[in-house]
């Protein structure tokens, strides 16, 4: 017999190891349906692939630590091996000048705004309205992030700025004047959305910081990126701000 | 040195962070024991690459068994399940590489727990094929897939995390990821 609804969420639950009493009885009864029983190998099949993947990501996320610890440990190892008993205070002072030389140093090396911006610009997805090839939306809305997604940015302003105006459409007209090459627009409409508990907030400090910096001006796009790194909801955020953060000391 | 790797948490604050899925306790997990284990992996006479390889391997395993649900409660400190899982790993690695040093050590190879510890995945061909397919999907599918079925975040949870509308978008977003997963997976003809 084709699979319900009932008989997915049966399933779900089992690999989540949810399952009750109760549905674990049911469960028994249906593994005698030859389609149940297919179905539940090939979603158990996919977790097991979904863990080598989610498994892939941390180890890269993991990877991603280590070589910044690595870095910072081959600044600090230009600190003098020996030195001779002098004052804590003074042993303070000299590290403290010799990091000031580092950064002296590496400042002469420093690169440009805009190739920092490159190294790290990534494009926001669309979450609003993911593109469904199979199936297109017709909506406004579906049309204005599907613009958006297939990179037509002029298309995804135009359409967007039809829609009612809210943060979200003022973080994606922000981000698709970014990728036009128009900062100052972009940041127009980035500094629309005022509200800090608007799911768009941090995001959106990410790539002001990130316009600005593209325009060299990283003094300005430092406290957004402290912002980001002190507010980052996920490790790989966090990540992606130390990195940032790197780059521009 | 850097204040975020001096300091040890405290256990229990350590398992709730990740037991809330909290941003930073992956790295705070990871760099809190990574001194120490590489100080403890030198009498193995390893390269660095290879510690370090166990000690993420370690950090993983023991992630992993905390979003789980695996291990709700600590029975002996962090430390101890992250050196005997990153001791169990890289004794392993030794052997897979032929050391010789390994003779004096061989007593310390006990599993750390039965069913903790989950070995390198073997994946099958209709299970690489999948692996592959996940990875044809659109980022924000595959994120949401992995936060649900490999991190187990709840609904809400995935809400906040991906910035989504409500948890009715998340549903909707999660059954039509789910379906666009089939569409290409039929493609390649492994059902």
């Amino acid at each position: 017999m084709p699979l319900q609804e009932q008989d997915h969420i049966l399933i779900e639950k089992y690999l989540l190891q949810q399952l009750t009493a109760v549905d674990q009885s049911i469960f028994d009864q249906r593994l005698n349906d030859p389609d149940f029983q297919k179905e539940l190998e090939l979603q158990k099949d996919l977790m097991v692939a979904l863990r080598a993947e989610g498994r892939s990501q941390l180890k890269d996320q993991l990877q991603n630590i280590e070589q910044r610890i690595q870095r910072e440990e081959d600044v600090q190892v230009t600190t003098p091996q020996h030195q001779f008993r002098i004052a804590r205070i003074m042993a303070i002072a000299a590290s403290v000048a010799l990091i000031l030389a580092a950064i002296y140093f590496f400042s002469n090396q420093k690169k440009s705004g805009g190739q920092i911006f490159a190294q790290h610009f990534e494009p926001y997805p669309n979450i609003v309205a993911p593109l469904n090839k199979s199936n297109p939306e017709t909506g406004n809305r579906e049309k204005a992030f599907h613009a958006y997604e297939l990179k037509n940015y002029e298309e995804a302003i135009q359409l967007l700025n039809g829609l009612p105006k809210s943060d979200t459409t003022h973080f994606y007209i922000g981000l698709a004047n970014l990728s036009l090459n128009q900062p100052q627009k972009a940041i127009d409409f980035f500094d629309k959305i005022k509200k800090k508990d608007s799911p768009f907030y941090i995001p959106m400090n990410w790539y002001k910081a990130l316009t600005l910096i593209n325009s060299e001006k990283a003094n300005d796009a430092k406290p957004l990126i402290l912002f980001v790194k002190e507010n980052a909801k996920t490790p790989g955020m966090l990540n992606k701000a130390n990195l940032l953060l790197d780059d521009l000391d | 040195m850097s204040k975020e790797y001096a300091e040890i948490p405290d256990d229990q604050q350590l398992l709730q962070a990740l037991q809330s899925k909290e941003s930073k306790a992956l790295e705070q997990l990871y760099l809190s024991y990574r001194k120490p284990f590489i100080a403890f992996a030198r009498r193995y006479q390893a390269n660095e690459e290879d510690v370090l390889d166990a000690y993420q391997d370690a950090v993983i395993a023991f992630f992993e068994n905390v979003q789980t649900g695996k291990l709700n409660k600590l029975s002996s400190t962090i430390k101890t399940y992250l050196f005997s899982i990153g001791k169990y790993k890289l004794i392993n690695k030794l052997k897979q590489n032929g050391s010789k040093s390994l003779i004096d050590y061989t007593s310390d190879i006990e599993a750390p727990q039965a069913n903790f510890i989950d070995d390198k995945l073997e994946l099958s061909h209709r299970q690489k094929t999948l692996k592959a397919a996940i990875n044809e999907l659109g980022n924000t599918c595959r994120e949401l897939l992995l936060l649900f079925y490999y991190k187990q975040y709840s609904i809400e949870a995935i809400q906040i995390e991906m910035g989504f509308k409500n948890e009715n978008t998340v549903k909707a977003n999660k059954s039509r990821c789910m379906k666009n997963l089939k569409s290409i997976i039929q493609k390649k003809d492994i059902l």
